[in-house]
């Protein structure tokens, strides 16, 4: 890679990097209620992600 | 966070209480610490570590220490106040105890889960990130540690700064939510084939659970290992060195031994000297002996050569006879004699007395004149002596120490020796364990393989769902979300890879005249060097440049965290802003670089502490003048008793600081202690 195409694809990353990706805010809010349970075991955790997702029933239409 | 005040009391090189307040004015950010090698900077930098994280030390409490090791760290964090506490009992460290501190300073609420909280505003896998060990002699992270050609560590510390790292795991959950409820689904409404099948995907599960687990726990017995091999390695580097002090006494001692011959020389040649002036000496001290008595008892002057008229004119003042008798001024009697002392033609007893008075005087004259210049040779000679007797008693007192120091080290080449053999049974078990991983890995991989084929297969198989379609309902679920994570998390990592690469650059753009960018690898996280010029990658990389991307490297992710923490605007992520301490910092790096880095460290961190060797404080001090807002010498202190505590002040790195000279004393025992202290710079 030369000179050039080093700092093209920097300031393509700079542009990129202002624009947005598009988000699902419905997803992203899962997710981050999902991250919450972050500090439990494994075990315990994975059966709250369960409880999460049989209760989000707006998740059905995605 | 910004660190406050820390207090350290018993911990490794310190004995009693020290304490050190940073600075913690926004617009002086900076607090310098100065100190030689072993004067207690390294055990400083891991007491704050220690006292948040309780991480593994070996040999917390100082030697003579009688009650226990304890570090306090006073820091705030968005708005608050905390104060943690960690102390050792029975020689381990105890848990650590938060609390939130007052408005006036008292303890206020006690955290129940400290660790989550220290870990929540600094969580420990970034702390390499924000204590630099430079000097790396530590078994702390080190810039050794950071390797530019990238590699699963590099990796893994820059994704976790990134926070990556959790939605990792968000994501395995996920995967293993998936598994279970697919496999529910088949024991409710699948086929027999499509069971076979599902049991077949679990024998090999059961398979690459132990597979897995060997794997993982040779991974961890590697990273065991390892880390004895580096503690093995820093031991060998912080081993005191016999051969130096052996060189020095090579050299020093004959050089006391043609110091004390030329000493010898020159007391002989004083002695010689002495006596050839013995006879001045002696008339001289004779003629001072007999003159002093006479004049103090009569008060009078002694003639000395009456001969010319300045002579008599003052023996008559002086009221004095030849003989020392008294007589009347202006009488008969100093007329005559006036004229006897001055009559030179008619009085042939007087002319005698005359002659013989002016032989006395030229006699004199000559003691007088000899006895000055054998004084001021004599002390010429001494002036000598006493600059080679100084010497040899300097020299005397380093070959003391050298061989004190060389007699408490033991048998230093046995002690290598012996680290050299238990270096090579470690790098044995390193090859053994790094081939166990290796064939672990392989057969996981080929098992995966054919779940995987399986798993395809069971695609097709003909399930019924309607006794299980809410089972199928979570497995969609799961399926978007998952993929969605996975997704962003990949776009995420790419764009905040980017950022991160056009920070660096703009950072080593600022720092340095050397005409270097880079590129980081996303597979890897190598750096890849190209020169700016010529566009080609840079091979052969001086040290001094490394350094300098190292540091630019850390001062851009550190400032990425606080940048973070500022806008919240990545929920990938947990801010993380802290104050940035690094020990020893470019010992590599061009001079001309310095003021760069220093400048750069500075615009990302919000609080930076620096540790320097002496040698360095006053170009830094110089270069940050205006960012300083504390300083502090840590030194070892001198030996004594505690008897002898005196303050003094002491010209240390030409600054003027008190210090107590002494050591404690042990009451027990009475013997001395040596220790480090902390004494601020004014």
């Amino acid at each position: 890679m030369n000179e050039d195409d080093v700092y093209d694809d920097l300031k393509n990353a700079e542009k990129e990097a202002e624009i947005a990706l598009i988000e699902n805010p419905i997803l992203n809010d899962v997710i981050g209620d999902l991250m919450m349970l972050d500090d439990e075991s494994d075990k315990t955790r994975r059966e709250k992600i369960l409880n999460l997702l049989e209760k989000r029933s707006d998740l059905d239409e995605i | 966070m910004r660190f406050e005040r820390i207090e350290i009391n018993n911990f490794r090189a310190y004995y009693g209480e020290n304490i050190l307040n940073f600075s913690v004015d926004e617009k002086k950010p900076l607090t310098m610490i100065v100190g030689d090698n072993g004067g207690g900077k390294s055990s400083l930098m891991r007491a704050i570590q220690w006292c948040l994280y309780g991480e593994n030390i070996p040999k917390i409490l100082h030697d003579q220490a009688k009650d226990n090791a304890h570090v306090a760290l006073t820091f705030s964090h968005e708005g608050k106040k905390y104060r943690a506490f960690r102390r050792t009992e029975g020689g381990l460290s105890k848990g650590l105890v938060l609390h939130e501190l007052e408005g006036d300073g008292r303890q206020g609420k006690k955290f129940q889960e400290p660790q989550m909280v220290i870990n929540n505003i600094l969580p420990e896998p970034l702390k390499s990130w924000f204590f630099y060990d430079a000097e790396g002699s530590s078994d702390l992270s080190s810039m050794d540690d950071l390797d530019l050609d990238g590699g699963s560590e590099t990796k893994k510390a820059l994704r976790n700064i990134q926070g990556f790292a959790r939605i990792d795991k968000l994501i395995d959950d996920l995967d293993k939510i998936i598994a279970q409820q697919n496999k529910k689904r088949i024991q409710i409404g699948g086929t027999q084939k499509s069971k076979d099948i599902q049991k077949k995907i679990d024998d090999l599960e059961n398979e690459i659970g132990p597979l897995l687990s060997n794997r993982n726990s040779t991974e961890d017995d590697l990273e065991l290992l390892k880390k004895k091999e580096k503690e093995i390695n820093d031991k060998l580097l912080s081993l005191p060195k016999s051969k130096p002090i052996k060189a020095e006494l090579a050299n020093l001692e004959p050089l006391l031994v043609s110091d004390n011959k030329l000493y010898k020389n020159k007391k002989n040649k004083l002695e010689m000297f002495e006596a050839s002036y013995l006879p001045i000496f002696l008339l001289k001290k004779s003629l001072d002996k007999n003159q002093q008595p006479r004049q103090k008892k009569e008060g009078v002057i002694i003639v000395q050569a009456p001969n010319n008229k300045m002579l008599v004119d003052k023996i008559v003042k002086d009221g004095a006879c030849i003989c020392g008798r008294p007589a009347a001024p202006k009488s008969k009697e100093i007329e005559h004699i006036r004229k006897l002392l001055l009559d030179k033609s008619e009085n042939d007893e007087v002319n005698e007395f005359n002659q013989r008075a002016s032989g006395v005087t030229n006699v004199l004259a000559i003691i007088d004149q000899k006895y000055k210049s054998y004084e001021a040779k004599r002390e010429e000679i001494t002036d000598e002596l006493s600059v080679v007797e100084s010497k040899i008693k300097k020299n005397e007192a380093r070959i003391k120490i050298l061989n004190e120091e060389l007699t408490s080290m033991g048998n230093t080449d046995a002690k290598v020796a012996k680290l050299n053999e238990d270096k090579k049974v470690i790098d044995s078990k390193i090859d053994i364990a790094m081939r166990t991983y290796a064939e672990k890995d392989v057969l996981i991989t080929q098992k995966r393989r054919e779940q995987n084929q399986l798993k395809e297969e069971l695609k097709g198989a003909d399930i019924n769902d309607d006794k299980s379609k809410s089972i199928r309902k979570i497995i969609h679920k799961a399926v978007v979300i998952k993929d969605y994570a996975s997704k962003k998390q990949k776009e995420d990592e790419i764009k905040s890879l980017k950022l991160l690469n056009i920070d660096l650059n703009k950072s080593i753009a600022k720092t340095s005249f050397a005409n270097i960018q880079c590129k980081i690898n996303p597979e890897n996280y190598a750096l890849n060097v190209y020169d700016t010029k010529t566009g080609k990658p840079k091979l052969n990389l001086n040290s001094g440049d490394v350094e300098l991307i190292k540091y630019c490297l850390i001062a851009c992710v550190v400032g990425q965290s606080a940048k973070k923490s500022q806008a919240k605007n990545n929920y990938l992520a947990k801010p993380t802003a802290a104050p940035l301490v690094i020990d020893a910092p470019f010992t590599k790096m061009g001079e001309q670089y310095i003021q760069g880095g220093l400048d750069l460290l500075l615009e990302k961190s919000e609080q930076l502490v620096l540790f320097s060797l002496p040698s360095d404080f006053k170009g830094y001090e110089d270069k940050a003048i205006n960012k300083i807002g504390k300083k502090y010498a840590v030194i070892r202190a001198d030996k004594g008793k505690r008897g002898d505590k005196n303050l003094s002040q002491y010209n240390i790195y030409g600054k003027k600081i008190d210090l107590v000279v002494y050591d404690h004393i042990n009451d027990d025992d009475g013997e001395s202690v040596t220790q480090s202290l902390i004494k601020e710079i004014i």
